[in-house]
């Protein structure tokens, strides 16, 4: 079990490029997406599913602090978040003193939490998806005061990651956000700030004004790995995490399409990821059964291959200048995404699915090399055998996708995943 | 090439706003190519040669940039430049303009219809050169106005052209200066439709719709292709879009699928046809004689063969209801193809559509599978069904299906596929082969 006390508040790199524990240990977003957790479950089935995450080590999770439309906004034991819904400046605290728990929970199972205090929601005709209009009717003095209200109450939260806008872009309630963003600022100085934009836009862009932000965000159902090295490029550097790309159970997902998506960030540099599912966001019919779903086991080996190497130090082989032949389309999903540490002496790469690649091992660091093909299926790791410096073809040992591993032989280090 | 030869140009917007016709009301499939530095950078023999190669290979309408800036131009091979200052849009040089004509009319001859893009912006770098945007700025909007007034007397007659505005890049500031040309055009060529070419991943309607002289929207997306050409098939009201620029051969690492894919994407997401672009060809750098006969340009020859055989302009694409996918009610959607239809947002999406009368389905499988068709919402009390190699052209019969239920069908090999399912009693020819 994590101990909260030397986790929790995180930091960002000297770099800017990740984020430390309060131990300065580097700190791999392994997220989950939540949204609806505080209104949609009872306190034994948040239990249930935080506990599940946490032991496929989860350490991060997407929460709306006031669900609106989506299983909310009331609570299972039907407290409403305000006592006029209508109006922000209203809270009740029956229903702040539930969300507490499910954040102080989750905080002792070693996850910190993306919390949405005011989900804007999707642009759509009905536009009833969250809090848009009530911010625009409410208008900036009650956002301030509803700020203030979260920032007092939680000024003493060490797990918590402020997250801005939701599906949304700020426009036409700019004033509204910061207002929002100042009073929980008013008291709560020390948590980060984060956003979620409108799908496609880069939350720099659309939430980088006013100078609050502290983590960009990549939020897109395209070209992932295009949109990630975009962010990955971005200057002044900011470290970016994958928020949102495909749901599995959404859109026919395929369990490559989750998989690809989560090796993707971290190879183009993202300081980490989160897993969404359907019917889990929000806690739909289903949603205990697909706790279990393939998306979160596979995330499980994700985790471990990383966290088997200095993840936090891998630089992206945009240039393809390590690995030059089977590389996919670069606008496509079979895209091959490689990165190398700082020193040279490990390289990692993700297959989409398997074909020959070429790699310069001329271009690593070692005299000998060592490399394991790792499964990312089933997290089981093999040895390629050992190479001088040089031109090398390789060939992933079956059909699917495929982790790569080149260490410098001298390293010694264990197979990835391990 | 038959197509080629009956259409009557200049192009209208089709009757039921999906596709474009000729004078004579006949659909017309856009099946593109893209050349867009042909007036500079070719002689007048490389310009026949790359004529006969593409009107042989079926191809019936060419993207060209009317003034090259950048890419092999501005000057002629005969070192002739489209204006007498170059800073100047209003200085037409006589002896350019002679070749572009040329260029336009052997190009009528071979039955292309040309995408003639007259202010090409140029795609927003840091240089800004690609283009004419700064010149553009820099004539300012009278001289704009008078370019377009020559414009439009010297090609209202010239039967084969569509103007394009724009150029890898939306107005932005050029907005009245693009407006100012579409004037002067205008004011002498009532007879050409206009579209405009944005830069990429913009809905060409967003941002040339202003004004009320777009005749018909263009797709232009490296995304997810498909997401995007449906977008502009649901848009209201429903205009016509081409889509008019993805991934070219020879750039980005892409593969020959790709090229295909994205194509056969277009034709069955209801787009009114497509363009096939390809690096060296479309600047015609060196080795541009090479690249003619490169697989992207023999498999579109198969593109066309395919829905030339089957009335593509009556393809209406087989989708999801408009909803979010969590409020999807799986159980009451009325899809064609139901089973085997590849990640939503990927690229391994099977695209499907069935002509309106539901007695054709075409569908295309970026990768092979085992698909599910509801026979029962296709008409007919007896299907045939055909698998089509879009790498050879080639068909074989998939069987007869009596019935009305669930038909589960394995594409024939690995690789992508189209497939065909037809009432049995239209007697259809094998897909690929011509309509009689």
């Amino acid at each position: 079990m994590p101990q909260t006390q030397s986790i929790f508040p995180l930091s960002v790199s000297a770099n800017r490029r990740y984020l430390v524990d309060y131990a300065g240990q580097p700190y791999l977003i392994h997220g989950d997406t939540a949204w609806s957790i505080i209104t949609a479950l009872t306190k034994d089935e948040a239990e249930l599913y935080l506990t599940n995450r946490a032991a496929k080590g989860v350490n991060a999770i997407i929460v709306n602090l006031i669900e609106h439309k989506f299983n909310g906004p009331f609570t299972r034991a039907g407290e409403h978040p305000f006592t006029d819904l209508q109006d922000l400046s209203t809270p009740n605290d029956k229903y702040f003193d539930y969300a507490d728990w499910v954040l102080r929970r989750a905080g002792e199972l070693g996850m910190v939490v993306f919390l949405a205090p005011m989900y804007l929601g999707y642009r759509h005709p009905a536009d009833n998806d969250g809090w848009y209009h009530e911010a625009h009717l409410g208008g900036m003095n009650k956002c301030w005061k509803y700020g203030q209200y979260l920032g007092k109450r939680y000024a003493g939260f060490s797990n918590i990651i402020w997250m801005m806008g939701g599906d949304r872009n700020p426009d036409g309630v700019v004033d509204e956000v910061n207002s929002l963003m100042v009073g929980i600022k008013d008291f709560d100085k020390h948590s980060f700030f984060a956003a979620h934009a409108h799908p496609e836009e880069t939350t720099a862009e659309k939430y980088g004004w006013g100078g609050w932000l502290d983590l960009n965000s990549t939020y897109t159902y395209m070209i992932v790995h295009k949109r990630l090295l975009a962010d990955y490029n971005r200057r002044p550097v900011m470290p970016f995490v994958l928020m949102e790309s495909s749901y599995e159970g959404e859109h026919n997902a395929s369990p490559v399409q989750i998989r690809r998506q989560a090796y993707w960030s971290v190879l183009c540099g993202a300081c980490g990821q989160f897993l969404g599912n359907n019917p889990i966001w929000l806690f739909n019919p289903g949603w205990e059964k697909a706790i279990e779903s393939t998306g979160s086991r596979d995330m499980v080996h994700l985790k471990a291959f990383f966290t088997s190497r200095p993840w936090y130090d891998l630089a992206p082989d945009q240039r393809h200048e390590i690995i030059t032949g089977g590389l996919g389309e670069f606008n496509g999903m079979d895209y091959l995404a490689a990165a190398a540490t700082a020193d040279q002496k490990t390289l990692m790469a993700y297959l989409p699915s398997a074909h020959a690649i070429t790699v310069d091992l001329g271009k690593l660091s070692g005299a000998r090399l060592r490399g394991w093909w790792f499964n990312p299926r089933n997290g089981e790791a093999q040895p390629t055998g050992e190479f001088q410096p040089g031109i090398q073809q390789m060939m992933p040992p079956a059909e699917g996708d495929w982790g790569l591993v080149i260490d410098d032989k001298e390293l010694n280090l264990p197979a990835p995943g391990k | 090439m038959p197509d080629n030869q009956i259409a009557r140009f200049p192009l209208k917007i089709g009757s039921d706003r999906r596709h474009l016709v000729d004078q004579n009301d006949r659909p017309f499939l856009v099946h593109g190519d893209t050349a867009w530095s042909i007036i500079t950078a070719l002689t007048k023999n490389e310009t026949e040669q790359y004529l006969t190669n593409r009107g042989a290979k079926g191809f019936n309408a060419l993207i060209v940039n009317l003034i090259e800036h950048k890419f092999n131009g501005p000057l002629t091979r005969q070192g002739d430049a489209p204006f007498t200052d170059l800073q100047n849009l209003s200085t037409t040089n006589e002896k350019y303009w002679a070749h572009a004509d040329w260029v336009l009319q052997k190009a009528a001859e071979y039955g292309f219809m040309v995408f003639l893009a007259p202010l090409y912006l140029g795609a927003r770098t840091p240089k800004n050169d690609e283009g004419w945007f700064v010149e553009a700025l820099t004539t300012g909007l009278r001289g704009c106005w008078e370019y377009g007034r020559f414009l439009g007397r010297r090609y209202a007659n010239q039967d084969n052209l569509i103007w394009m505005m724009g150029g890898d890049r939306n107005p932005g500031d050029c907005q009245e200066h693009t407006f100012a040309v579409v004037r002067g055009i205008k004011e002498f060529d009532s007879r050409h439709l206009f579209t405009a070419h944005p830069a990429p991943e913009f809905p060409t309607v967003d941002v040339y719709g202003w004004g009320n002289w777009l005749d018909f929207n263009n797709t232009y997306t490296y995304g997810i292709v498909h997401g995007k050409l449906l977008a502009d098939y649901n848009r209201e009201p429903a205009t016509p879009f081409v889509l008019i620029e993805s991934i070219y051969e020879g750039e980005h690492n892409s593969t020959p699928v790709q090229i295909r894919r994205q194509a056969y994407w277009a034709i069955l997401c209801g787009a009114a046809g497509q363009f096939l672009g390809n690096n060296p060809i479309w600047a015609f750098w060196p080795d541009w004689q090479a690249a003619m006969d490169a697989e992207g340009s023999r498999s579109m020859a198969h593109l066309k063969q395919l829905f030339g055989s089957r009335p593509w302009h009556s393809l209406v694409p087989d989708q999801f209801s408009a909803k979010p996918w969590f409020e999807l009610d799986f159980a009451s959607e009325k899809r064609v193809v139901v089973e085997g239809l590849g990640e939503q947002r990927g690229l391994d999406f099977l695209a499907a559509a069935y002509t309106a009368d539901r007695r054709t389905l075409i569908a295309y499988l970026p990768t092979a599978r085992t698909v599910t068709v509801d026979l029962s919402r296709l008409s007919g009390e007896t299907k045939r069904a055909w698998w089509f190699d879009p790498r050879t052209g080639q068909a074989q019969s998939a069987g007869e299906f009596p019935g009305q239920g669930l038909l589960k069908l394995a594409s024939p090999a690995d690789g992508d596929w189209a497939l065909v399912i037809d009432d049995a009693e239209a007697n259809l020819p094998a897909p690929g082969q011509s309509l009689t």
